[in-house]
């Protein structure tokens, strides 16, 4: 009896020191403790639309956290977090609130560094944050006259600078 | 540069376009105008789908990736079984849910531990094959 005690006390010991090394390394991967509940798997997957300020868009994943609902969005480039990501982020974040999840944190990933954001509760004030980038995307889409903000490092990386008047590069 | 007018009867703006009006709002100007991006940028677009690819992999695998997905892959006849039961049976029956979780919570330690010893991958092996006879069995007897 003793023997099987120890036995199974044994392989508890053992079963508690890898989960607990497996939970380590995912934490550390992302940072996130939490259940991953939407993933982005490609083009068959459709996006979040939110009817009240018509953006649609997909996160590249949801997480289900203690607070709340966390959005990743990953970029693949090895940079910093720009302010164009934030508002993507922002605005994937929204659409994906119109279909019922209520995403409290945005999570941006590059392949050198990672930010957490915090959202503001209602609808309304994350819109606010990202007006004026969706109102500028609107005007572009109809074909009214938009600013550009021509950067010599931002124009080099657009790919439509062969066709742009305003290119600093 | 032909206008697509198609595309611009309706209101509705991705969230990508929004992230790139905060870049350049020429740069969603000149897209939605037609103007085709460089093939550099093609190519740039292509590495970052694969990245992202691999990123969804990584993450999915991580949280998602249960027992029969590492014991016979994602895409076998197998796994859809067991997933099939998961989410047709199991998630309906009383404490069902709270099994999952538990399955969830418990599955990748159990995949740790079955990677580092044969004779547990292979014990695991045969309770997950029974249980899917089981399931089909099970199915099969419904059916008929």
């Amino acid at each position: 009896m003793i023997h099987e005690l120890l036995i199974f006390i044994a392989v508890v010991a053992v079963l508690v020191i890898v989960w607990r090394r497996r939970r380590n390394s995912l934490v550390d991967e992302l940072g996130i403790e939490g259940d991953l509940i939407w993933i982005d798997d490609g083009r068959h997957t459709k996006p979040f639309f939110n009817g009240a300020f018509k953006v649609f868009g997909k996160p590249d994943a949801l997480y289900r956290t203690r607070t709340g609902v966390l959005s990743v969005e990953y970029k693949s480039r090895n940079g910093p977090v720009f302010e164009s990501d934030v508002t993507q982020a922002f605005c994937a974040a929204l659409a994906a609130r119109g279909d019922g999840y209520r995403v409290n944190q945005v999570l941006i990933k590059t392949s050198a560094i990672q930010e957490v954001f915090k959202l503001p509760s209602s609808d309304k004030a994350l819109f606010d944050r990202i007006q004026p980038a969706v109102v500028h995307a609107r005007q572009a889409k109809f074909g009214h006259a938009v600013p550009s903000r021509p950067e010599l490092k931002k124009c080099r990386s657009c790919g439509f600078r062969g066709d742009c008047d305003d290119s600093a590069a | 540069m032909r206008h697509d007018k198609s595309k611009r009867k309706s209101e509705w703006i991705s969230a990508s376009d929004v992230g790139r009006s905060e870049f350049c709002p020429n740069s969603v100007a000149l897209k939605y105008a037609g103007a085709k991006p460089s093939r550099r940028a093609v190519a740039a677009q292509d590495r970052g789908n694969l990245k992202h690819e691999q990123f969804n992999r990584q993450i999915s695998t991580d949280k998602r990736c249960y027992v029969a997905s590492y014991l016979y892959g994602m895409e076998d006849q197998r796994t859809e079984t067991l997933r099939q039961f998961r989410d047709n049976t199991l998630d309906y029956m009383p404490g069902g849910r709270i099994l999952i979780a538990v399955y969830y919570r418990l599955s990748p330690m159990v995949i740790e531990i079955s990677k580092r010893s044969s004779w547990i991958d292979l014990l695991l092996r045969r309770i997950v094959d029974r249980l899917v006879l089981w399931v089909e069995l099970r199915g099969k007897s419904h059916d008929s």
